[in-house]
C-alpha cells in the first residue's frame, strides 16, 4: 500500500525525498524558527541555547531496599542532573554507586534529598577506592568538618525530611573528582545528618 | 499566487512533501549533524544533553505592587527555571502564589533573589492549604529553625540584596510538595531574612 503524505499518495522516491514522515538527515538542519518535539530528545554534541531557558527538574524517588545493598543500579552519565528523592529506609546500610570520574563524566551532577526520617545509612559512593570526595559536614556552629578525600557522602540515621546535597564531578583525576555542595539541614541543630566516610 | 521554495515553483503536492518550508513532521528525525533554531523551542518529552549544555537562566524583575496583594499572576510549569528578582516593595505584604501540587508539575523550581531591601514582607505561598513547604531558616550561628509543613515562604522585611533562595516541587505528595534550597545571605549575620508562614 503506497503512504500518503496529507491527501497525496507518495511514490517511494518522493517517500524517501520526504522529512514529512520522518527521516533521517545527512548534514545539518538550519533556518528553523519554532521547533517543537514530544518525543525523546537526545543532544550528543555540544548545546548553546542562546536565549532563556525553561524547563523541570527531573526527580526521581527511591524505592527503600528493606536491606542492605545497592539501592539502584550504578549511576551514569544519563543520571546527571537528577535530583533523588530517599525515602525512609529499613534493614541496614543501603548505598548508590558514582560513576566513575572520567573525562567524559566530568560535569554529571545529581542532587539527593530525604523525604522522612533516614533511619539507615544512606550512603554516596565513588566506583573505585581512588575516586574521592571533596566534602564538609556542617558542625551546627558555623564550623565544618572537612574531609577532602572520602569514598562516600551519606545521609546519617538521624537524617530527616527537607536533608539535602548536591554531588558533583568536578574533575577526571581521581584525587579531586567530586565535590559537595548545597547542603540543607532538616534538624534544627543544623548538623548530624551528613557525614563524610 | 504559486508558491516558490528558492527559485523553484512547486506544486501543492509539492509543497506537501517538502519540509524545507516548514512542516509537521509525523515521525522521528535522526541522523542531523547540526541544529540552529532562532524561535521558540519547545520540548515536551525527556531531553538527554551528552556533551555540556549551556543556556542562559531565565530572569525576571518583578514590579513591586504599591499594596498588599498578589504581585503577579499565579506561577506555572511555565515559569519552572525562572530567577525572580524582587524589588524594594513599598506597602503591604505581597504574595505570589506557587503551581498547583499535581504528577505534571514535579520538579519545577524557581528562585528569588532580592535587588534590595525588603521593606515589606515577599510571601511564596502555595495554591492550597494542604500543599507544604519543607523549610529551613538559618539562625545565624549554625542552627536552624525547621518548620517541614509551611504553607508560605517569606522574605522578612529585614531581607537585604542578594538574600536568595531556590524553591523546588519534589513531590506530588502534598504533605512533602516543596523543598528550599541554596539559601544565601544578603545580611552578615545570615539570619532574619527568610521565614516560613
Amino acid at each position: 500500500m503506497g503512504t500518503r503524505t496529507g491527501k497525496y499518495k507518495m511514490t517511494k522516491k518522493e517517500a524517501s525525498l520526504s522529512a514529512v514522515d520522518g527521516g533521517t538527515v545527512s548534514g545539518n538542519l538550519t533556518g528553523i524558527t519554532n521547533l517543537t518535539t514530544a518525543g525523546t530528545n537526545t543532544f550528543s554534541g555540544a548545546t548553546n541555547i542562546t536565549a532563556a531557558t525553561s524547563y523541570v527538574e527531573k526527580i526521581s524517588l527511591l524505592s527503600d531496599l528493606t536491606e542492605a545493598g545497592a539501592i539502584r543500579s550504578a549511576l551514569t552519565i544519563a543520571d546527571t542532573n537528577t535530583h533523588f528523592i530517599v525515602p525512609a529506609l529499613t534493614g541496614g546500610t543501603q548505598l548508590i554507586v558514582l560513576p566513575a570520574s572520567t573525562a567524559a563524566n566530568v560535569g554529571f551532577t545529581c542532587k539527593f534529598t530525604m523525604l522522612g526520617t533516614a533511619a539507615q545509612i544512606f550512603s554516596v559512593d565513588t566506583a573505585a577506592s581512588a575516586d574521592k570526595i571533596m566534602t564538609a559536614e556542617p558542625d551546627g556552629d558555623g564550623d565544618f568538618t572537612i574531609n577532602a578525600a572520602a569514598d562516600k557522602f551519606r545521609f546519617t540515621a538521624n537524617a530527616v525530611v527537607g536533608a539535602s546535597f548536591r554531588i558533583t564531578c568536578v574533575s577526571a583525576t581521581d584525587a579531586i573528582a567530586f565535590t559537595i555542595s548545597e547542603i540543607v539541614s532538616g534538624l534544627a541543630a543544623g548538623t548530624g545528618e551528613h557525614v563524610a566516610a | 499566487m504559486t508558491k516558490r521554495i528558492g527559485k523553484y515553483k512547486i506544486t501543492n503536492r509539492e509543497s506537501q512533501i517538502s519540509a524545507v518550508d516548514g512542516a509537521v513532521i509525523t515521525g522521528n528525525l535522526t541522523g542531523i549533524t547540526n541544529l540552529t533554531t532562532t524561535g521558540t523551542n519547545t520540548f515536551s518529552g525527556a531531553t538527554v544533553t551528552t556533551e555540556p549544555l549551556r543556556f542562559q537562566k531565565k530572569i525576571s524583575v518583578l514590579t513591586d505592587r504599591g499594596g498588599a496583594g498578589a504581585i503577579r499572576s499565579a506561577l506555572t510549569l511555565a515559569d519552572s527555571g525562572t530567577n525572580f528578582l524582587v524589588p524594594e516593595l513599598t506597602t503591604g505584604t505581597q504574595t505570589i502564589e506557587l503551581p498547583a501540587v499535581t504528577a505534571a508539575n514535579v520538579g519545577w523550581w524557581c528562585t528569588f533573589t532580592m535587588i534590595d531591601t525588603a521593606d515589606q514582607i515577599f510571601s511564596v505561598e502555595t495554591a492550597e492549604t494542604a500543599d507544604k513547604i519543607i523549610t529551613a531558616e538559618p539562625d545565624g550561628d549554625g542552627t536552624f529553625t525547621i518548620q517541614a509543613s509551611a504553607n508560605g515562604f517569606d522574605f522578612t522585611t529585614a531581607a537585604a540584596k542578594g538574600c536568595s533562595f531556590k524553591i523546588t516541587m519534589i513531590s506530588a505528595t502534598a504533605a512533602t510538595a516543596f523543598h528550599i534550597s541554596n539559601l544565601n545571605p544578603g545580611l552578615d549575620d545570615n539570619t532574619g531574612e527568610v521565614v516560613a508562614s
